[in-house]
């Protein structure tokens, strides 16, 4: 079944297509020595990550 | 995005059939040429010609071969501080949910652990993002290789922060070959 989701995903994305402007590898970092979920912060939690 | 699920930590693939060990390399992929021949038709899920010239592709071949196990698709994300993993697959062979059993065990997690290498030679500590195909996958993940859930690209948007990327670094061993296709 999965390789039939695996073709279908395919329709939904582009693969050949990130432009998030956020520290990723520091977000990480504080998310996982806080115990945080990412999802669940506030935006201006998240700024603290923003890439000028 | 990854369309697979980490089947065993081992050092080097295993040979599912014999269970013989064989090592393996990393070799940089850049003819189009080449690439074509990877394709949906051929059961790679992509046509891995189409990547744009930001893309890097990497092969994981049996050492000393041109035996390509599986392909990895990655860009040097620096506004994001990580590498981002456009696309992985493993080759038709070692894809069970197409054929019911598998060539090698390992392929994926060999794949993962290119990228984070990437990562780390760029400046990024092995920091690496990705969308998983489900939510299974993602689970998955989240459980084997301790990933986050970013959920900023897409609900299963994730990132490998990078003391569980160094653990998984030290797992799988390969060489660079100074190759390129």
């Amino acid at each position: 079944e999965k390789d039939k989701m695996a073709q279908e995903f395919i329709k939904t994305v582009n693969p050949y297509s990130p432009a998030l402007g956020i520290d990723l590898r520091s977000l990480a970092k504080y998310a996982k020595a806080n115990n945080k979920s990412i999802p669940l912060m506030s935006d201006s939690e998240l700024k603290q990550f923003a890439i000028r | 995005m990854i369309p697979f699920l980490i089947d065993s930590l081992t050092p080097c693939l295993k040979n599912v059939l014999t269970g013989d060990i064989v090592e393996t390399e990393v070799v940089r992929v850049k003819r189009k040429s080449f690439l074509s021949k990877f394709n949906e038709k051929t059961g790679w899920y992509v046509d891995w010609s189409k990547f744009d010239d930001e893309t890097e592709i990497y092969a994981l071949v049996l050492k000393g071969s041109v035996d390509i196990q599986g392909l990895i698709a990655l860009k040097d994300d620096k506004e994001s501080n990580a590498v981002y993993i456009n696309w992985a697959s493993t080759s038709p062979a070692n894809n069970i949910w197409r054929n019911g059993s598998k060539q090698y065990e390992g392929v994926g997690g060999h794949l993962f652990a290119i990228a984070m290498n990437i990562s780390e030679k760029r400046g990024h500590g092995g920091v690496v993002h990705a969308i998983a195909m489900d939510k299974d996958i993602l689970q998955h993940y989240v459980d084997m290789f301790d990933a986050i859930v970013v959920g900023i690209m897409h609900p299963f948007h994730f990132v490998i922060e990078e003391e569980s990327a160094k653990k998984i670094m030290e797992v799988y061993k390969y060489e660079w070959s100074d190759e390129e296709l």
